[in-house]
């Protein structure tokens, strides 16, 4: 059906109708070409970003998961081995651990003597109070009795000067009441190796 | 019909929304990839640890005798009675000779699970279950303790000291001595 019409008169003075006898279609749009740059820049962009650095991945990925498998089939042939010759390995590792606090039995007499050796050097009447020896930390607390208040850095000194001794501080150095003599408590952290 | 500038803008707009589209798409896969190959390396180098500890077992024990269950839980017992603790520890006092007075003050104190935390004996602390044997005693002989806590280290369950605390003795002056012994359960 047309659906333009047009109604005019020409110079000449003749009417006339224009009918515009075309049909009504709708055309088909114009291919848009930026479709085309969307999915090119889509496909290098994924291609650049994604699937180059994921091979690389998936390589060192499919590496693992194969040392993964080497790997489990070697435990299966140690535990295989284990079987043979008979061990428990529970009992094992209870006898180990059992081992592991045995080896928390300390003498903590030898490095006393140690440190009254070196408050005697340092001054003949020095003496050791009150001893306490604490494992968890391996920490000896002592309360020291000297004749001069500048020979307990002294003391100090003398006490660091042994091998297995990582630390050692006084503090409350005073004079108690009735007595010419101070008094000043150690703190001193020993190593291992003092035992 | 969209004006060009519309076009050109729509344009723009879904090429900025495709590439961050990638980009983030990029993080997860790879991030994905990422996470499973640090989770499967770690469970490498888990069964490696074990393999290890596993060979050096058999390489330790292939050709010795592994003492009973029975043996070791003598060692570390596996029942606790506080009762049977508290006589073994006054038995072991008797025999120190430290128990054999009546004038001489002994308190014998038990306590199960103390607070131990840090170091060796933290590790104790998670394997066993640790049990405390506070001793208070009156002594004028530091020597006799010593080779009490001596006696404790030999004898078969496992005694290890903690702490110990005395003013030393003038003399034949009787002091105030406190040990605390740990000793371990393996009640699971």
């Amino acid at each position: 059906m047309p659906n333009r019409k047009f109604q005019g008169r020409e110079e000449s003075g003749d009417d006339f109708i224009y009918v515009d006898l075309l049909p009504d279609v709708k055309r088909p749009r114009q291919f848009n070409v930026n479709i085309i740059l969307v999915v090119l820049v889509a496909v290098f962009l994924s291609w650049l970003l994604i699937y180059w650095p994921l091979s690389g991945r998936q390589e060192e990925l499919d590496a693992a998961l194969e040392q993964n498998n080497d790997l489990t089939h070697q435990r299966e042939q140690v535990n295989d081995e284990i079987e043979g010759y008979r061990i428990d390995p529970d009992l094992v590792n209870f006898m180990e651990d059992i081992e592991g606090v045995e080896a928390l039995k300390k003498d903590y007499y030898p490095p006393l003597e140690d440190f009254s050796n070196a408050i005697e050097f340092i001054e003949s009447s020095g003496e050791i109070y009150r001893v306490q020896y604490n494992a968890v930390n391996d920490t000896y607390t002592l309360t020291v009795l000297m004749a001069q208040q500048l020979s307990f850095n002294n003391v100090r000194i003398e006490m660091l000067e042994i091998d297995y001794v990582e630390s050692a501080e006084f503090e409350q150095v005073f004079s108690p009441s009735g007595t010419s003599r101070y008094q000043g408590t150690f703190t001193i952290e020993v190593s291992d190796d003092a035992f | 019909m969209l004006s060009k500038r519309a076009s050109d803008i729509i344009f723009v707009g879904i090429m900025i929304l495709v590439v961050i589209g990638i980009v983030v798409m990029r993080f997860i896969v790879l991030g994905t990839m990422d996470e499973r190959i640090e989770e499967v390396e770690s469970e490498n180098q888990q069964i490696q640890d074990e393999i290890m500890g596993l060979q050096g077992m058999v390489g330790e024990h292939r050709d010795t005798e592994m003492p009973s269950r029975s043996e070791l839980n003598q060692r570390v017992p596996a029942i606790f009675s506080e009762d049977q603790l508290r006589f073994y520890v006054n038995a072991q006092l008797e025999l120190a000779g430290i128990l054999d007075s009546q004038e001489r003050s002994v308190g014998v104190e038990i306590s199960q699970n103390p607070n131990i935390s840090g170091g060796s004996f933290g590790d104790a602390a998670n394997q066993f279950d640790i049990v405390r044997v506070g001793i208070d005693i009156e002594t004028n002989d530091i020597d006799e303790v010593r080779q009490f806590i001596d006696q404790m280290y030999e004898i078969n369950q496992v005694f290890v000291l903690q702490n110990i605390r005395y003013d030393v003795p003038d003399e034949d002056e009787y002091v105030e001595l406190t040990v605390n012994l740990l000793t371990f359960y393996d009640l699971d």
